[in-house]
């Protein structure tokens, strides 16, 4: 394990943005740290990064006791690189911000150039070596700070949110680079999102995050409403794109839901059924370890996994109509 | 009107001739704001620092201090360094009431929260991905700092231009403690201050364009290492 946690948790302002009972990270793989915006993901990639502290707890980075004071994490930070979401370049040329960490390093001039000129290489930028970098693109700017990440050799390399900022063209060109400098350099990659589609595509380990907590399995389609009480007395889950969905007894005020997308099923029928589902049209389909991912424009984009043969008997095209019921077991409630 | 017009053209025939009066008080101006601002580049430059990102307690009091400080009145400073190195005060033995380093002291002290003041402002506006950057590419405390002064040099270079503007301008320090003694403690400002007194007033208006051109001078290099930055 490249990163062993344990009751580690991380306080701002009085509330509890992490709290991780036990968590392990493999070396030499890629794991993606999944879940919706304030999960902690953000949060926990400082803490792997040695750049904050938590509040409480242990954790271990190859099999070392981390000791939380600068002297300790300045030499382990030699080998850890952390990417932010919006990665900033320092206002001087490409060359420049990849000589930054390799002078700190002490390597010579010659070498310097040389890495620099291979890993720029590398992300497909060599013609920008002079460039001013604070002048790049968002798709260009993530590239650069691939190159500049890698230039110093790191054993773990951490991204938060890496495709998020990035047209089409360069998430292509990211994640087959990530894979790459994985694969190659046997570089341990760790990345956020809250993207579990392409997430699960690229990663070979996946640790969702709720709440600032681990939770064991996917949380998808996650919705937030509130419940109201029927005139039957029924409890309902209501959001405000329309969604309406059966809740247990005792439930009340703000909720938020997670729909299991294996849970979930698709029909054509064109009317929706009695309330409880959905109804859009079908905005995406692609193909997953597990099945065909359908995803549904209705208010909130819904995923829905089907089994390859259910897929195939039904047919379903983009734009088509759709009704996706939603049986009880598929509903998690997230917080009452 | 004519008077200002006839002093205008005998100040511009002044400057032409390269009067050695007029040369030797520019180049006192000169020197002594060049030291007072050197000063304070190195003290106040650090100390905005310090405040920017020390955790103390009584850090917004000193902010607050500094920023009270901006709106010191020279004459103060004047008086509170006369109390030190006159005669009768304790750095009295130092005879350096009517010098040029007395000048130092008290134009360094007027300036000294300028230089901070606005140093902190430019450094608490860098984007803090700027230091997170530097320490995961493996930069320690001291190196992350110079990575947060070089992103804000732009405000940093404001901040001593500022200092220098208010010190070059500044009459009351350097009369009080330099004691507008020709050829050795005579300022632009002083000079023109006692040239207005005996009704001359060529000499005067003379210092004042050179005053003028420095402060555009040091504006216009401001501002093409502005653009030079953000180019």
């Amino acid at each position: 394990m490249i990163y062993s946690i344990r009751g580690m948790t991380k306080i701002f302002g009085g509330r509890t943005v992490l709290d991780v009972d036990s968590l392990d990270i493999p070396k030499g793989k890629i794991t993606a740290l999944l879940g919706p915006n304030g999960a902690g993901k953000t949060t926990l990639l400082s803490i792997l990064a040695f750049l904050s502290r938590p509040a409480s707890g242990s954790l271990a980075y190859d099999s070392r006791e981390v000791h939380f004071t600068e002297s300790h994490m300045h030499p382990l930070r030699r080998e850890v690189v952390l990417m932010n979401q919006h990665p900033i370049m320092f206002s001087q040329t490409v060359y420049k911000n990849m000589e930054f960490g390799l002078k700190l390093r002490k390597a010579g001039k010659e070498e310097r150039r040389n890495i620099i000129r291979e890993n720029l290489k590398l992300v497909g930028l060599d013609h920008f070596e002079q460039a001013r970098a604070h002048k790049l693109s968002g798709g260009e700017t993530q590239r650069v700070a691939i190159a500049r990440a890698l230039a110093l050799s790191p054993r773990v390399i951490l991204c938060d949110e890496p495709l998020a900022s990035v047209d089409s063209q360069n998430q292509a060109i990211i994640v087959s680079l990530l894979r790459q400098i994985n694969k190659e350099r046997g570089i341990t990659v760790i990345f956020t999102s809250h993207d579990a589609v392409w997430a699960r595509n690229l990663a070979h380990e996946t640790v969702y995050l709720d709440g600032g907590r681990p939770v064991d399995s996917v949380l998808e389609n996650i919705l937030s409403g509130s419940a109201a009480r029927a005139e039957n007395g029924e409890v309902w889950f209501a959001s405000g794109d329309g969604t309406r969905l059966p809740l247990p007894e005792g439930l009340a005020g703000q909720v938020r839901v997670s729909l299991d997308p294996s849970a979930l099923k698709i029909n054509h029928t064109s009317a929706p059924g009695p309330e409880d589902g959905l109804s859009g049209r079908i905005h995406q389909i692609s193909r997953e370890k597990n099945g065909i991912r359908v995803v549904v424009d209705a208010g909130a984009l819904i995923s829905v996994i089907m089994p390859e043969e259910e897929y195939k008997a039904m047919a379903p095209g983009i734009g088509d109509k759709v009704h996706v019921a939603i049986p009880s077991h598929a509903v998690k409630i997230l917080n009452g | 009107m004519d008077l200002l017009i006839d002093s205008f053209w005998s100040a511009l025939l002044l400057l032409a001739s390269a009067d050695e009066e007029l040369l030797k008080i520019v180049k006192v101006s000169l020197t002594v704001s060049g030291f007072s601002t050197l000063i304070a580049a190195v003290t106040g430059v650090p100390l905005g620092f310090w405040v920017a990102f020390g955790k103390f307690p009584g850090k917004g009091m000193v902010t607050t201090i500094l920023h009270t400080l901006l709106a010191l009145p020279t004459v103060v400073v004047g008086l509170f360094v006369y109390a030190f190195i006159s005669r009768r005060g304790i750095l009295g033995p130092l005879d350096l009431l009517y010098s040029q380093q007395a000048m130092i002291i008290g134009q360094s002290i007027l300036i000294i929260p300028v230089v901070a003041a606005f140093t902190i402002t430019a450094v608490k506006k860098v984007d803090k991905r700027y230091s997170q950057t530097a320490m995961t590419l493996g930069a320690n405390r001291f190196q992350t700092a110079m990575v947060v002064a070089m992103e804000a040099r732009y405000g940093i270079m404001a901040a001593i231009t500022a200092a220098f503007g208010r010190v070059i301008a500044e009459v009351g320090v350097s009369m009080m403690l330099g004691g507008n003694i020709k050829g050795f403690t005579r300022t632009m400002t002083t000079a023109m201050a006692l040239e207005y007194d005996k009704g001359e007033f060529i000499l005067a208006v003379a210092l004042g364009l050179v005053l003028l051109t420095i402060a555009f001078g040091l504006n216009f290099a401001l501002t093409l290492f502005q653009s030079r930055v953000r180019a």
